[in-house]
C-alpha cells in the first residue's frame, strides 16, 4: 500500500535537508582552516542523525540518542578526559605542545647594544601599501609588504627633505591611510644579518636578534649569548646547571601522579584521616536524615492527624530553598559572636559555642546542617514507599498479636528498606562527594595540621581540590585529575558493595 | 576566513566564547568597572590611527582562567586587565608577552608597582595600587597610635567583650593580614637573590617573623582579640561602631560609611621600632604572548594608556591609589587615599611567583593554629616553612 506523506513528514524532510545544507556550508569552512578534527565530528553527527530519522530500523534510537549524545558529552566525555589528564603533566608551567612552547622560546628577542631602530615613510594608494621606505642612517631600504627588502637605487625615488615624496611613483601614504596597512605587516620577521627586522610600533622597525635557537636534530635550544645547551627534561629544557626554562610542554608521564600519591607523604599523609570522615560524614548525614525523614513520613502516614498537608507542605520548605542560600544563612547562625545560636545560648546559660572553630562542633555543625536539608526528601521518598505496603500484612500481624513496635520493626521497616535502599545509597554517594555544602559551610576547616592541606572537616573532594590550586607551582591539574580518579574508585567500591547487599534484600522480598 | 570559522564553531557550539584577537585590530578584556575607559580610550585610538579597538566586558574573577585556555588555542585577546601576582603563574606558562618599557615612561610609575609585575623581566603596565593600613574610628580613636605600645594601651581601654566591644582587630586566620606583623622585624616570605625572589629561600620561620607573630600572638593570648575572627564578624562590629581600630584596606571604608561612621586612616603603628610593610597588591593590564598585534599595542600602551587623562580616568571610575605618578600627585590631597599610600610606601609587592601557591595554605594553617592557642608561633611557623620547603623541593 502506498501512504501519502502527511505535511508533518515534509515539515520533517524540509528541516532536515536545511540542516544538512547548513552542515555542509560548514564542513567546507572547517576544511578550508584545516581544522579536520571539527569537520569530521560534525559530518559524523550530521551522517548519524540523518541515519537515525531516515532509517526504520533505528527507530528505536530516535528516542534513545538524545540521552546517549549527552551521557557521552556530559558523562564520558569529561571522565575520559579526566583520566587521560591524570596521565600526563598539565600544570601550571605545562599548558603548551611541545612545538608552541619551542616557537615561543625561539621567538624570545634580544635588543642589540646599541638598538637599532628604522623610522619609516609608506607608499601607496589608499587601501594598498605599496612598500616602505626605512631609513637606518645611511642604510636606507624599501621594503615590500611580502618582506622583501630591497636597496634604495634600484626605485625611482623623488625625494624632499630627505624623506621620499614618492617611491615608484606610488605617493607617501599618512595616518589613517598608512597604520592600518602597517598593521598588517605586525607578526612579519624580516632575515637580517644574524637576526630579523620585524615592526616595532606604528613608526619604526626594529633590529633583533634570537634568544635561542633550536636544534630539531639534537632536540636541544642553545642560548645565543651564552652558548648555554638545553636539553628536554620532564616537560622543560633545563641546562646542565639546573636552569629551566618557560614555558615547558604537556607530555604524558604514565603513573607518574599515582606514584607521586602513594609516595609523597604530602598527597598521602592526611588520605586515611580524611577518607575516615568523609565516610563518618556520609553515613551519619544520611543515617540521621532518613531516621528523622522515616519519622515525619510514619506520622504523616497516620490518617488520625489534622492538619496534614499544612505540615507536609511546611516540612518540604528546607528542600524546595537553593541550598546555596541556606547554606550561608546557617553559617550566619553558626558565627562565634553574632550567630543565631549564640547569643540565645549567651543570654539564656550565659556560654558560647565554638560552632565552626572546634573539631567536634565543626563536624556536629556539617551534619545538622545537612540533616536540615535532606530530610525532606527522605520523608517523601518514605511516604511514598509506606504507600505501597499492603493494608494485609498489618492486619495479619494484628491477629498474630505483634504490637505497634513489633508492626514497625518486623513488617514496616523490612518492607520500606527494599525499595528505599537504592536510593540510600544513592544520598550516600551523593553525601560523600558533596563539595557544595563542605565548601560553603566550613571550608574544611578547622586547622588540624600545618601544611597537610586538609582541615578537620575535608572530604575527600576538597582536599583533591586543595592539593590542586595549592601545589608547588601554581595549579596541578594533573596530580588532581589522579585523585579524582582515585576518589571515583572509592566511590565505585562503597557503592558497589552496597548494591551488592541490597540484592540480598529483594531476594527476601522475593520470598513474600 | 579563520575568523569565520571561529564564528560558525561557537555558534554551532552555542559557546559563550568572546571572540579572539585579529591582526591589525586591538581586543582588549576588561572587566566591568574599566570596560568604559577602555572603550574611550579606544575610540580615540581609531580615530588617531584607523586601527580599531575592541573591548570585551568578562568579569574580573574569571579574565585569568578563561585567558589561559583562550590565549593557546587563538581565542585571547591582545591586553587583558588583572593583577600582578597572576604574572609568575601566566608568565610560566608562556602566555605573556614582555613589555619593554622606554625609561622616560618608566620614571612615570611608582617604582614599586612595576617591581610587582616583574617576573625577570617587565610583564605588565600597572593603573593602581592598593594595600592594607591602620583603620580608626575618630569617634573612638581620636588620634591614631604612632608605636604598638600607645596602640596596645588604646586597645585595653576601649575592649569589651561582653558588650561586645574591640579596641583592635585584625583579621585572622588570614595570611595577608598578618603578613605586616611579621615583616616589622624583618620576616620575609621569599628572600630575593640576584634580583629575583628565590623559591627556595622561604623566610616565614626567620627570627623576624616569628617576633612579628609572637606581637599578633599575644594580643590573643591577652583577649584583646577573639580567635577566629572572620569577615562577616568583624565588618559588621565595626559598622556598628564597635571596633576602634582594624587592620584592613580600602574595601571597609565603604562598610564603615555604610553604617554612619567616620573613619580616619593612617600607616600601621611601628613594632619596636620595626616598620610593618604590608603587601601591595598591584592592578594593570598585560599582554598576550599570543597576540598577532605587538606593535600595535606597544604603540597603544605607550601613547594612549600611559597617559594623564586615561590614568585619570581609571582613577574617577574606581578611586584606588594610583600607580601613575602623575595623577597621584594630582588625588593624593583626599585624607583616606593619602593614609592607605602612606601605609603601602612602606610595603612590599605581593610575591608574583607561581610557587606563592604553595605558602598560602601552610601559612593559613599556622597563623590558624597560633590564633587559636593551640601552638606557639616559633614551632607553627617552622613547621609550616618545613612543609613549605618539603613541597617546592628545594635541594
Amino acid at each position: 500500500m502506498r501512504r501519502i506523506p502527511a505535511v508533518g513528514t515534509w515539515a520533517k524532510g524540509g528541516l532536515l535537508a536545511l540542516l544538512d545544507a547548513l552542515v555542509v556550508f560548514w564542513c567546507v569552512l572547517f576544511a578550508w582552516d584545516g581544522r579536520w578534527a571539527f569537520l569530521a565530528l560534525t559530518a559524523g553527527g550530521a551522517l548519524l542523525l540523518n541515519a537515525l530519522l531516515l532509517s526504520r530500523r533505528a527507530y528505536p534510537f530516535r528516542y534513545l540518542a538524545p540521552g546517549l549524545l549527552f551521557l557521552g558529552l556530559m558523562v564520558v566525555y569529561p571522565m575520559g578526559y579526566t583520566v587521560y589528564i591524570s596521565f600526563t603533566n598539565y600544570a601550571t608551567g605545562n599548558l603548551l605542545p611541545k612545538r608552541e612552547a619551542i616557537r615561543l622560546l625561539t621567538e624570545r628577542e634580544i635588543v642589540p647594544d646599541p638598538p637599532r631602530r628604522f623610522p619609516f615613510t609608506g607608499y601607496g594608494t589608499p587601501g594598498s601599501l605599496y612598500a616602505l621606505y626605512l631609513r637606518g642612517e645611511g642604510e636606507d631600504y624599501v621594503l615590500f609588504p611580502d618582506g622583501r627588502l630591497s636597496a634604495p637605487q634600484n626605485h625611482r625615488l623623488v625625494f624632499s627633505d630627505g624623506v621620499p615624496e614618492s617611491v615608484d611613483g606610488y605617493p607617501q601614504l599618512l595616518g589613517r591611510d598608512l597604520f592600518p596597512l602597517v598593521a598588517q605587516l605586525q607578526g612579519r620577521r624580516i632575515p637580517y644579518r644574524e637576526g630579523w627586522l620585524r615592526l616595532a610600533t606604528l613608526r619604526e622597525f626594529g633590529f633583533y636578534l634570537p634568544q635561542y635557537r633550536y636544534d630539531p636534530a639534537a632536540d636541544t635550544l642553545v642560548d645565543q649569548a651564552t652558548g648555554k645547551v638545553y636539553t628536554p627534561r620532564e616537560g622543560r629544557f633545563v641546562a646542565p646547571d639546573g636552569e629551566a626554562l618557560d614555558p615547558g610542554w604537556v607530555e604524558t608521564v604514565g603513573l607518574a601522579n599515582y606514584v607521586r600519591f602513594f609516595r609523597d607523604p604530602l598527597y598521602h599523609g592526611a588520605f586515611v584521616r580524611v577518607f575516615l570522615w568523609n565516610v563518618a560524614w556520609a553515613v551519619l548525614s544520611v543515617a540521621f536524615s532518613f531516621a528523622l525523614g522515616l519519622a515525619l513520613a510514619l506520622l504523616l502516614n497516620d490518617r488520625g492527624l489534622r492538619l496534614r498537608k499544612v505540615y507536609r507542605s511546611l516540612l518540604i520548605v528546607p528542600y524546595a530553598l537553593p541550598a546555596f542560600i541556606s547554606v550561608l544563612i546557617w553559617r550566619a547562625f553558626f558565627n562565634q559572636e553574632l550567630g543565631l545560636f549564640n547569643q540565645t545560648l549567651f543570654s539564656w546559660f550565659g556560654v558560647k559555642v565554638p560552632w565552626l572553630q572546634n573539631v567536634f562542633w565543626a563536624r556536629f555543625s556539617l551534619i545538622l546542617t545537612n540533616v536540615w536539608l535532606t530530610y525532606p526528601y527522605m520523608m517523601l521518598v518514605s511516604l511514598g514507599a509506606l504507600q505501597s505496603i499492603p493494608g494485609e500484612l498489618y492486619e495479619a500481624a494484628k491477629v498474630d498479636g505483634a504490637g505497634s513496635w513489633r508492626r514497625f520493626t518486623h513488617v514496616t521497616f523490612p518492607l520500606l528498606m527494599i525499595s528505599v535502599s537504592p536510593l540510600l545509597i544513592g544520598s550516600f554517594a551523593f553525601t560523600f562527594n558533596n563539595f557544595t555544602l563542605i565548601w560553603l559551610l566550613t571550608r574544611g576547616e578547622p586547622v588540624v595540621e600545618i601544611g597537610s592541606r586538609a582541615g578537620a572537616t575535608d572530604i575527600l573532594l576538597s582536599y583533591a581540590y586543595k592539593l590542586a590550586f595549592e601545589g608547588a607551582r601554581g595549579n596541578e591539574w594533573s596530580m588532581a585529575s589522579a585523585l579524582a580518579v582515585l576518589i571515583f574508585l572509592i566511590v565505585i567500591l562503597v557503592s558497589g558493595v552496597s548494591f551488592a547487599r541490597t540484592r540480598a534484600l529483594e531476594e527476601v522480598s522475593r520470598g513474600l | 576566513m579563520r575568523k569565520l570559522a571561529c564564528f560558525v564553531l561557537a555558534v554551532a557550539l552555542g559557546g559563550g566564547l568572546a571572540l579572539g584577537a585579529e591582526k591589525g585590530k586591538i581586543t582588549i578584556w576588561a572587566d566591568d568597572t574599566r570596560t568604559p575607559v577602555f572603550q574611550a580610550v579606544g575610540e580615540l585610538y581609531t580615530l588617531a590611527t584607523g586601527i580599531p579597538v575592541e573591548v570585551v566586558q568578562i568579569s574580573f574573577g574569571d579574565i585569568r582562567g578563561q585567558f589561559t585556555t583562550a590565549a593557546p588555542a587563538g581565542a585571547g585577546p591582545d591586553i587583558i586587565i588583572g593583577a600582578h601576582d597572576w604574572v609568575g603563574e601566566l608568565a610560566a606558562s608562556g602566555l605573556l608577552a614582555q613589555i619593554r618599557l622606554p625609561a622616560a615612561l618608566a620614571a612615570q610609575f611608582d617604582r614599586v608597582t612595576l617591581e610587582a609585575f616583574t617576573y625577570g623581566v617587565l610583564y605588565g603596565l600597572p593603573y593602581a595600587r592598593e594595600g592594607i593600613a591602620l583603620v580608626y574610628n575618630k569617634k573612638l580613636v581620636p588620634t591614631p597610635p604612632k608605636t604598638w605600645a600607645e596602640l596596645l594601651a588604646m586597645a585595653r581601654k576601649l575592649t569589651d567583650p561582653t558588650k561586645p566591644q574591640y579596641g583592635f582587630v585584625v583579621q585572622n586566620p588570614d595570611p595577608y593580614h598578618s603578613f605586616p606583623f611579621l615583616s616589622a622585624k624583618g620576616g620575609y616570605i621569599f628572600g630575593v637573590k640576584d634580583g629575583k625572589l628565590n623559591p627556595c629561600d622561604v623566610g616565614l620561620d626567620s627570627a623576624g617573623a616569628i617576633a612579628g607573630a609572637k606581637v599578633l600572638d599575644a594580643l590573643f593570648e591577652e583577649g584583646l582579640l577573639p580567635a577566629g575572627l572572620g569577615w562577616d564578624t568583624w565588618t559588621s562590629l565595626f559598622a556598628q561602631g564597635r571596633i576602634g581600630m582594624v587592620i584592613t584596606g580600602p574595601w571597609a571604608i565603604g562598610i564603615a560609611r555604610g553604617g554612619g561612621i567616620d573613619v580616619g586612616v593612617a600607616p600601621i603603628p611601628t613594632i619596636d621600632g620595626g616598620v610593618p610593610k604590608p603587601f601591595v597588591g598591584v592592578q594593570g593590564v598585560m599582554v598576550s604572548a599570543y597576540s598577532p598585534n605587538l606593535a600595535l599595542v606597544e604603540d597603544f600602551l605607550f601613547n594612549f594608556f600611559a597617559t594623564y587623562s586615561t590614568m585619570m580616568a581609571l582613577y574617577k571610575k574606581d578611586p584606588r591609589i594610583p600607580a601613575f605618578l602623575p595623577v597621584y600627585d594630582a588625588v593624593k590631597d583626599d585624607p583616606i587615599l593619602r593614609g592607605f599610600a602612606e601605609s603601602i610606601a612602606n610595603g612590599v609587592p605581593m610575591p608574583n611567583i607561581p610557587q606563592m601557591s604553595a605558602v598560602w595554605g601552610a601559612w593559613y594553617d599556622a597563623m590558624a593554629l597560633i590564633g587559636d592557642q593551640t601552638k606557639e608561633p616559633a614551632v607553627a611557623l617552622k613547621e609550616a616553612a618545613d612543609k613549605i620547603r618539603a613541597t617546592l623541593q628545594c635541594k
